[in-house]
């Protein structure tokens, strides 16, 4: 049982302002996880006076100071590593194998690949007379999600602090645990007091007066696209840099000279990784309609071998959705998919045989889905794929691209040029072919309603820089 | 695909003959021998306890899952001789659903998310338009149509939900819970107003609750326990 009800603030584990307290329900069982504090905006505003008294001196740090601490950070987060893996598992459902693997491996990958932009990044650079330096952009308010907590809490600290910005972490409600142990790998690396500030509460209570405050100058935020605009909106009357990593809905098109069983396998086992909890998720599997009844049969037998069940057995390869509240938005979706007609191949309604408590879901698989149906339009947020069967390639990209959002996309095919040419025209941040995988350093972020900025390695470092051009500089 | 139409006879439009669902061999049946007949223009409330079965059973109903033994004919048709593509088929034309916690679209209107059942059945224009000023207004949803769903209540929203199951003509309607979120009072407005359009409809309905209040608006109310299905009176 975790009992966390201090909050980080100018280095010290303090009390809140006023005492809340929210019980965190671990997803798996329905029982109370542990407890923290919820903070308001009196919390914040010592959080953020922290952050604005510490930047004038970091922000003058050297990169070579920062990235001995940055070194000292992966030293401390490998220490806690096993301890950060059980808090995600505990907090949001991931199976312990995947807390393990994926989750809890984004901390040592954004710290990793960090370190290694920063032993060569160029903060300045001469151009003709001019000297152009890169400068940290100020305070920073980072408002992460509970899907990927480590992740996204490191995808932004990591960068932020390597910019020499000092910044206020409001992780989501849902999974703190993790990130009150990444506040811990911090302060036990020596990061100066004020520097990392950790502030819990929810969107409307902390996200919000962050969002607004005249003394921060950045907002990045990841989760849903409405709470992204409503955080641009708080964001636009103080001209804050807004960095935003929304929604999904992206388009995996299967070409007709795809690898099918390759390609079904890979596709499927993605949709369902995380219980669909990924902002990336390939939920539009789109197939030559000559084809279909040869992708449904191959998916239906990956999805026969997802092991749903208790996060902490080994054997797991599905736990459940985070919340109740993600229980019924899901099951609502998937109850829509059927009222529209769409077939149902695999999974549907309620808990999966023999699970009477937590908030497990069917793995569920929808086929002969059109993309104006509601599962084909909107981010669901669970393990939903829909197979939406075309005609021609053109039809395949016009469908892909027919989304609001623009985060993620993916092409199979055995000629590697097809791929290409077809990847190349999707709208989207990230266009993955054949089932590659990119690496910490490969810019993650979203075209259109999926976001703004870039995350990751030097991407990432660049969101929180500004540029200064210093005229009449002599070279020398 | 032809082996999917369904038959215009005259009897009932949901036959169930001992069906049988049993998931797991260690544990009893879920559904052991229910029988059902539910006639068009008919209106039958199912009621049991949690876990009793009454999802399984309209799941069965609509095709989504295969029953061990028994039979359930839809609209004529036996469910057992349709493959997938053929059940989705029938399900896509002959049933509509209302669920509790129903998803509108919240970028529509009022009007869009009504229409968009024959939207995707590929009908035409002004047939759409037709259909749905008619629902609309049956369901007081007219002076509402150009709104978006966010300026609307729980039980207009709910009307929404019921204009949409109805909207396409389906031969029966399966309701899940259709009030469970909404306060006793707009409750049993929001039945009275499915009761009068599935009967206006001659469309048939299985309206699956936990409230005697809401099956009260049925013609017939069945109770499912481990025995199968009983009249109310019986039980």
């Amino acid at each position: 049982m975790y009992d966390e009800r201090k909050f980080y603030i100018d280095g010290r584990w303090v009390d809140p302002v006023e005492p809340k307290t929210f019980d965190v329900i671990n997803p798996a069982t329905e029982t109370v996880a542990g407890t923290i504090s919820m903070g308001g905006p009196k919390d914040v505003e010592l959080a953020v006076a922290a952050a604005r008294r510490a930047f004038d001196e970091f922000s003058r740090t050297t990169p070579a100071e920062r990235l001995a601490l940055l070194e000292r950070m992966l030293e401390r987060y490998q220490a806690h590593y096993e301890e950060i893996a059980a808090a995600i598992s505990v907090e949001m459902g991931a199976p312990i194998t995947l807390a393990k693997g994926s989750q809890a491996g984004c901390g040592t990958g954004h710290l990793g690949a960090m370190i290694e932009v920063m032993k060569t990044f160029r903060f300045e650079e001469m151009r003709g007379k001019t000297r152009i330096t890169l400068e940290p952009v100020g305070v920073c308010a980072l408002i992460t999600p509970w899907n990927w907590p480590v992740n996204q809490v490191a995808a932004k600290v990591v960068p932020a602090f390597a910019a020499g910005c000092t910044m206020v972490l409001k992780p989501s409600e849902f999974s703190p645990f993790s990130a009150i142990l990444w506040a811990k790998v911090m302060h036990e690396a020596g990061v100066p007091k004020g520097v990392f500030n950790l502030v819990n509460g929810d969107g409307p209570n902390v996200g919000a007066p962050l969002a607004s405050h005249p003394d921060v100058d950045m907002v990045a935020f990841t989760g849903s696209t409405r709470a992204g605009t409503e955080i641009a909106k708080s964001a636009a009357a103080t001209v804050k840099r807004v960095q935003q990593e929304l929604g999904g809905k992206s388009p995996n098109i299967l070409l007709e000279d795809a690898d099918l069983e390759r390609a079904i396998k890979r596709s499927v086992l993605h949709v369902f990784q995380n219980t669909g909890q990924s902002c990336n998720a390939p939920t539009r599997l789109l197939v030559p309609a000559s084809k279909l009844a040869e992708v449904e049969a191959l998916a239906q037998k990956i999805a026969a071998g997802v092991v749903v069940g208790d996060p902490a057995s080994p054997t797991t390869t599905m736990g459940p959705v985070v919340s109740r509240i993600q229980y019924d938005r899901v099951q609502s979706y998937i109850h829509k998919g059927i009222a529209e007609g769409a077939k149902l191949l695999v999974g549907g309604p309620g808990r999966p045989e023999g699970l009477t408590k937590g908030y497990y879901v069917r793995p569920t698989i929808f086929s002969n889905v059109r993309n104006d149906m509601t599962i084909a339009r909107e981010e669901i947020f669970g393990p939903v794929l829909s197979i939406l069967p075309y005609q021609s390639e053109e039809e395949a990209i016009r469908v892909a691209n027919d989304t609001p959002y623009g985060l993620a996309g993916y092409v199979w095919s055995r000629d590697n040029a097809h791929a290409r040419r077809v990847a190349s025209r999707i709208r989207a941040g990230q266009v993955a072919i054949n089932g590659a995988s990119g690496d910490w350093q490969t810019p993650f972020g979203g075209f259109k309603m999926s976001g703004n900025g870039r995350e990751y390695g030097e991407y990432g470092l660049r969101d929180f820089l500004e540029t200064k051009a210093m005229i009449g500089v002599d070279a020398a | 695909m032809s082996a999917a139409l369904p038959t215009p006879a005259g009897g009932p439009v949901l036959r169930l003959d001992a069906v049988r669902k049993r998931y797991r061999p260690d544990r009893p049946a879920v559904l052991d021998g229910v029988d059902l007949e539910v006639a068009a223009g008919e209106y039958v409330a199912i009621m049991g306890e949690s876990g009793v079965g009454k999802t399984t059973l309209l799941h069965l109903i609509a095709g989504l899952d295969r029953p061990d033994s028994g039979h359930a004919w839809l609209d004529g048709v036996d469910l057992a001789t349709l493959d997938d593509d053929a059940r989705t088929l029938l399900r896509r034309r002959s049933v509509g659903f209302v669920f509790q916690a129903f998803h509108v679209l919240p970028y529509l209107t009022v009007r869009q998310n009504v229409e968009l059942p024959l939207r995707l059945l590929g009908i035409g224009a002004a047939e759409r338009r037709a259909r749905t000023d008619r629902l609309l207004e049956a369901l007081g949803l007219a002076p509402l149509a150009a709104r978006r769903p966010r300026e609307l209540s729980g039980g207009e929203i709910q009307r929404i939900a019921i204009a949409r199951a109805l909207v396409h003509e389906p031969r029966i309607v399966l309701a899940d819970e259709p009030t469970g979120n909404l306060d006793p009072g707009t409750a049993a407005r929001t039945l009275a107003l499915l009761r009068a359009q599935v009967r206006a409809q001659a469309t048939a309905a299985v309206l699956i609750t936990h409230s005697l209040a809401a099956a009260r608006t049925a013609d017939r109310i069945l109770v499912l326990d481990s025995r199968g299905l009983s009249p109310l009176e019986a039980s």
